[in-house]
């Protein structure tokens, strides 16, 4: 008779500690994460840059580990992001929190808002609330804000035309999906 | 000229010379180690740095990079993005790669 393995679950810090370190790894490599950077700095930063010009630096509440700074028409404004059962999302009102999108990585949160910016009716939909729960703005992500002492280098901007290059060939959805459920090689 | 000339000129595979300034191409660290060690250039010739397993369309792109690189690190203004075609994406990561930039 066939003995039944017990499959060790692994512990949930240690899962936690893999997505961050994961994470981590993918905003430093990006060119747009500013460790240490304070509000005042990411706002000083973002003074002069267009709208949807975005940065994520060092969440400066300790109750949470990144914020994401954007300029608006309104000038820049930051926006923390949670960390929830493993996952990132977007702060939002309590009542909007179970709908919001969740996502593993904080570069693949940032692109979702990049890509929602750039269908208009996605667009329409999402907004930043300020405190009191009015409108401040639509979210309008477009242009990360490279860090101008170590700008990315070519090896860097040729992968990520390369990325570019495959998320847009001409396939259906469907298969795009199929494609990414698998990125290797052998 | 020789080792302390201020231009170095880059030839590609298909015959194109790309002349550009040494602080430019210092930007790259193989352009660095290959022009910044012992010359048996002589002292009234232009450095030169053969590039001849890549296109001069890669090489341009690469050179138009180093520019980019060196004029907007540490600017105080906005940096525009770098554009790359996806035609030529592969080339140029393997360029970029041996370039070390």
């Amino acid at each position: 008779m066939p003995q039944t393995q017990q499959i060790p679950q692994v512990p949930q810090s240690d899962t936690d500690l893999v997505r961050l370190a994961a994470t981590l790894r993918a905003l430093r490599t990006s060119g747009w994460y500013y460790e240490g950077l304070s509000w005042q700095e990411s706002a000083e930063a973002l003074q002069s840059t267009s709208p949807g010009t975005f940065l994520v630096r060092d969440s400066s509440d300790p109750r949470f580990l990144f914020s994401l700074s954007v300029q608006t028409e309104r000038g820049p404004t930051s926006v923390r992001l949670h960390y929830v059962c493993g996952q990132f999302r977007l702060d939002a009102e309590p009542r909007l929190a179970p709908l919001m999108p969740l996502f593993e990585c904080v570069v693949r949160l940032v692109e979702y808002y990049i890509e929602a910016t750039k269908d208009s009716a996605r667009h329409k939909e999402q907004v930043w609330v300020d405190a009191r729960g009015h409108m401040y703005s639509h979210i309008l992500l477009t242009t990360p804000l490279y860090k101008k002492q170590q700008l990315p280098s070519l090896q860097h901007l040729a992968r990520l035309a390369i990325n570019r290059a495959t998320s847009q060939l001409p396939l259906p959805t469907l298969l795009l999906h199929y494609l990414k459920e698998y990125p290797y090689c052998h | 000229m020789g080792p302390g000339a201020m231009y170095v000129t880059i030839t590609s595979a298909d015959g194109h010379e790309f002349i550009i300034k040494r602080k430019y191409a210092e930007a790259s660290e193989t352009f660095e180690a290959m022009i910044g060690g012992p010359s048996e250039t002589p002292e009234n010739e232009p450095l030169r740095v053969d590039m001849k397993r890549y296109q001069s369309h890669v090489l341009q792109t690469v050179c138009t990079y180093l520019i980019y690189k060196v004029y907007y690190t540490n600017s105080t203004t906005e940096i525009p993005l770098f554009p790359i075609a996806s035609e030529m994406s592969l080339e140029l990561v393997d360029v970029a790669n041996y370039l070390n930039c």
